[in-house]
């Protein structure tokens, strides 16, 4: 009996670790390989996807930093991604709180709106937008951008942040409120607490949602102030001219310290769970 | 719930978010469900005609074609993505030695941008230099012509959907938060039962993800039904028809026939089986009253 | 002769405004500047990028130029400055200047009516107006009014590989085959002595294979080189085009690489590059890459020679050319004066020498050192007489989303999932849905 438990749990551990070091190499394989072909030369990478490359020099990297303004759109990327996630965190916390909470009238029509807007095509979206934000004279600003990507950004955040506010059970709001706490006072100082791993798992999915989108960042703007990371990537790709090598080292360029911010902001998240969970 | 000036604060929660929303949604919503209805093209000012778009893409095969690779994909999406997403967690739940870096490592996919895994996917399964042949050749598998496997329509359907399908941090990021959220007693109390690791999974996490699980999968689903990005760096929804969808067939519509209505018509069909979707997903995973 | 005179007091002209030009600069700063906005995709890794970048600064060194400031908006790639330039065409805010990116802008700027109609100007300018021959013109002109300046012609032939045609123990032609037979027994020949005789693609818009059908339709009698000189053509269901789609099938089955269905240009490139394929159609453009060592070994441009199509047959297709946005007189002078800038004589052979774009006006003087530094383009230059019969491609002529249609069912065409004549008419269903 203790044998074949012994038996079950090696097994079970076995395929546990057998499944998170597949996921861990085909999560690393990309970007592994985008380091490596960041060395190639143009012959190299278009003739051989497994090859090491013949040298370990910097040029591709000198080439990227020339052909494109990746820097300069490195922290514009940096200060329009990070403020509508601080944007998009807030108003979703509160939305959905009381979209999570009580009945209202409207209540369906907004879930419904909300979820129209995931689907609407980016093509149907630019076209009036480029008008309204000429008329504001918000068009090429890094404001501009926020705007929109704060707006993308609300509902996905918007239905993890309902379900994460479902967990939380309402005894203790109840109580608060006969003891005569307010509204707002039971929010920020009993609510907000609590959803702290919610509201960072939002702020990292918007994160990732728009540290990529090209499309509002290449209509919406006219010039190098508001424009954004994946904008210079095209630098590096014209017809009969591309130059994968340069790309390559542009996203491990850009990649990297966002890795860095990923892990500063998981070490948040997992903070605020080890309270939860359990050993294994 | 009670409390004092309910009504006031719903409206001061809702209305900042609303907003922000209306600025940036409310014109295209309009605009896309009125000009479906219309005659416009790049070339002429919306006129209104009735359902005539409706009709002709209805009676385009290709566009039947993309409806169906779209719910293929959402299924897919749903189950096995979300599937993928969920194993992961409940593996790095139990914090396993190298936790920290998996849940690390898992992300890196979704932060690479689209235009240089596109790329990367077309090199790295070019069946004249790629990884395809001496994947086989490891594999002692006997093959007359190594498979193209974008170029093959045979195989283009299954290939553009392992370039996204096992990256599923997202929802494994979701699933952690919300496991996080679980009470450890009962965990506790389940141990000194003697309930193993598994069985408390089996019988105390998932029923508890049964939420969560619904709001992963309406996400996975919605961003099929808008899935392009990736699909136009690699395939452009060839060979053939074969990884066409409704955005790429949207895409097509507007910029490479100039015709708006008709795609802003896709654009309505899209967004009805987006909500209809959000709906059933709803409807499936809807709490039993017992558990609640 | 009388053109080549004129070319050359052209060049002194010019030389001199642009003494007058600096000299006068200090005083110029009393006039009234005027401030061109520009959209320039020609950034990053494009293949003019240099040029233009020259371009810019030269002009605002001319008389014409020399109160013209620009105020860029760099969109690298023409796919996503088409996407722009669409949009603004629709909200009503082209920049003064705008360039071409291809997709048959033109027409949809014209029709919209937010370009200047240059007619008046290329009739106030003979001279200008006769760099340019009536094909070009014309293939600018919109309901009877110019409105677009070509600043190239496109032209393309096949590259091929000397040393790989020794190995199969080939001679090839001094100019062309005489005849598609002779050219696949040539590469029967080749692929006996193992090698891949041909270079195709298929993916984006299938560049290569679309040059391969386009030879294979414009040298087919009268019936189809006519065809291939139509503009959006709609009846894809004719014997010329079947025929070709046929051979094209049979090219990918026994006559290229296994990656060319599906695949990008790029690779394909490297592959004529490394000696992997003997023969690859392309223009002019991609000389200067034979000689990069990044890209090509060492040595490799003096293996490479040049012929015409099978039949002497030889692509030729005007370009879509630069439009005039501007609303403003004075904005509009200054956009037409730089337009003009860019067309001279000089420029377009600056341009030749940059970037390989061939000059759009024909009998230009090429400078005789171009044949020692860059013999493989004066040669290139040289058997573009030599053409017999020219013909369009599909970039230049089709709808839109008919070039996508050839792309994305080159492959089911070439692993017989569709037959010829089956991908004949898909192309033709395509054609029909575009809108007028």
């Amino acid at each position: 009996m203790k044998k074949t438990n012994k038996v079950k749990k090696g097994v079970a551990s076995f395929g546990k670790y057998f499944f998170m070091i597949l996921m861990i190499f085909i999560s690393l394989a990309p970007i592994i390989w985008a380091f490596l072909s960041s060395f190639k030369s143009y012959a190299e990478i278009n003739s051989s996807a497994l090859s090491l490359p013949s040298q370990f020099n910097l040029d591709n990297y000198k080439a990227a930093l020339q052909y494109a303004p990746i820097l300069k759109y490195f922290m514009n990327s940096v200060i329009i991604v990070g403020i509508s996630v601080l944007v998009t965190v807030a108003l979703v916390a509160m939305c959905a709180y009381v979209i999570s909470r009580f009945n209202f009238k409207l209540k369906t029509l907004i879930v419904l709106l909300i979820s129209a807007s995931l689907m609407l095509p980016a093509q149907a979206i630019s076209q009036p937008l480029f008008a309204i934000f000429q008329k504001l004279g918000i068009f090429d600003t890094k404001l501009g951008l926020i705007i929109v990507y704060s707006a993308m950004g609300i509902p996905m955040s918007f239905f993890v942040m309902v379900s994460y506010y479902k967990t939380i059970s309402t005894a203790l709001e109840e109580s608060a409120y006969i003891d005569g706490a307010t509204f707002i006072q039971t929010f920020t100082s009993i609510i907000l607490p609590l959803a702290k791993p919610g509201l960072v798992t939002i702020a990292m999915i918007q994160f990732i949602n728009i540290w990529n989108e090209f499309y509002f960042a290449l209509m919406l703007t006219s010039g190098d102030r508001a424009r954004t990371v994946p904008i210079a990537l095209n630098y590096y790709m014209g017809t009969f001219a591309n130059n994968y090598s340069a790309l390559f080292a542009a996203v491990v360029m850009t990649v990297l310290p966002t890795i860095v911010l990923f892990i500063l902001l998981q070490r948040q998240v997992m903070e605020s769970l080890t309270a939860g969970a359990v050993k294994g | 719930m009670n409390t004092k000036n309910k009504k006031i604060w719903i409206f001061l929660f809702t209305i900042p978010c609303m907003i922000l929303f209306a600025l940036v949604y409310a014109a295209p919503i309009i605009t896309v469900f009125y000009t479906s209805l219309c005659d416009y093209t790049a070339f002429s000012a919306p006129a209104f005609q009735g359902i005539k778009n409706f009709i002709t893409i209805f009676s385009d095969k290709e566009f039947m074609t993309s409806i169906r690779n779209t719910l293929v994909w959402v299924v897919l999406q749903s189950t096995l993505h979300v599937g993928v997403g969920l194993t992961m967690a409940l593996v790095l739940r139990r914090k396993p030695k190298g936790w920290k870096f998996a849940r690390t490592a898992y992300m890196i996919p979704n932060i690479i941008p689209t235009a240089a895994t596109g790329v990367m996917f077309t090199l790295l399964l070019n069946p004249a230099f790629g990884i395809v042949k001496p994947f086989l050749d490891f594999l002692g598998v006997d093959y007359a012509m190594v498979p193209n496997l974008f170029g093959n329509s045979r195989y283009a359907f299954w290939t553009v959907t392992a370039t996204w399908i096992f990256y599923s941090g997202f929802n494994t990021i979701i699933f952690l938060a919300e496991m996080g959220a679980v009470d450890k007693q009962i965990y506790e109390a389940a141990a000194i039962d003697g309930a193993t690791p598994w069985q408390a999974d089996r019988y105390i996490t998932l029923p508890l993800m049964r939420n969560v699980c619904g709001t992963c999968v309406t996400l996975a689903s919605v961003a099929m039904v808008s899935q392009f990005d990736i699909i136009y760096m690699t395939t452009k929804g060839g060979p053939g028809t074969s990884t066409l969808n409704l955005p790429i067939y949207l895409y097509k519509a507007a910029t490479l026939e100039n015709n708006y209505g008709k795609a802003n018509a896709v654009g309505v069909v899209q967004i009805i089986i987006g909500i209809t979707l959000v709906i059933l997903i709803k409807g499936l995973f809807r709490e039993k009253k017992e558990a609640a | 002769m009388k053109r080549k005179i004129i070319s050359k007091l052209l060049a002194v002209a010019l030389i001199g405004t642009m003494c007058t030009g600096m000299a006068t600069t200090v005083m110029a700063a009393d006039d009234e500047k005027v401030t061109l906005s520009v959209i320039n995709y020609h950034v990053g890794t494009d293949y003019a990028a240099e040029y233009y970048s020259y371009l810019f600064d030269a002009f605002q060194q001319t008389e014409e130029g020399k109160n013209v400031e620009f105020s860029f908006e760099e969109i690298p790639t023409t796919d996503a400055f088409n996407q722009k330039i669409k949009l603004l065409i629709s909200s009503g805010d082209l920049p003064d200047i705008v360039f071409n990116g291809g997709n048959n802008i033109i027409e949809l700027a014209a029709k919209s009516g937010k370009v200047a109609d240059l007619t008046p100007y290329f009739d106030a300018d003979e001279e200008w107006k006769s760099l340019f021959d009536e094909t070009s013109l014309d293939f600018n002109t919109v309901d009877g009014k110019i409105y677009g300046v070509p600043v190239s012609k496109e032209v393309s032939y096949i590259y091929y590989n000397k040393e790989l045609f020794e190995q199969a123990g080939i001679e090839a032609p001094e100019v062309a085959y005489s005849t598609w037979d002779e050219f696949f027994e040539a590469c029967d020949k080749l692929k006996e002595a193992g090698i891949t005789p041909l270079g195709m693609d298929s993916a984006d818009s299938g560049w290569l294979t679309n040059l391969w059908m386009s030879a294979l339709i414009g040298t087919n009698g009268d019936a189809g080189n006519e065809w291939m000189n139509t503009m959006y053509p709609t009846d894809y269901n004719t014997p010329e085009v079947i025929s070709a789609a046929e051979t094209v099938q049979k090219m990918f089955q026994e006559y290229t690489t296994p990656d060319a269905v599906g695949g990008k240009y790029d690779p394909m490139a490297t592959h004529f590059f490394n000696g992997e394929v003997a023969m690859f159609p392309n223009g002019p453009w991609m000389i200067p890459d034979f000689s990069e060592t990044e890209k090509a070994p060492e040595g490799f441009y003096d293996k490479v020679g040049i012929m015409l199509l099978p039949g002497n047959g030889m692509e030729m297709v005007p370009t879509p050319g630069d439009m005039v946005g501007a609303t403003d007189p004075a904005k509009i002078e200054a956009a037409v004066a730089f337009l003009k800038f860019e067309t001279t004589p000089e420029n377009q052979i600056k341009a030749l020498e940059m970037t390989g774009l061939q000059p759009v006006s024909d009998n230009l003087e090429v400078p005789d050192t171009l044949s020692e530094s860059d013999p493989l383009m004066a040669q290139a230059l040289e058997i573009q007489g030599k053409a017999e019969v020219t013909y369009g491609q599909n970039q230049a002529y089709w709808y839109q989303n008919t070039i996508d249609t050839f792309s994305t069912e080159l492959p089911e065409l070439a692993y017989g999932n569709i037959t010829a004549e089956e991908f004949c008419t898909k192309l033709s269903e395509a054609a029909a849905k575009n809108v007028e």
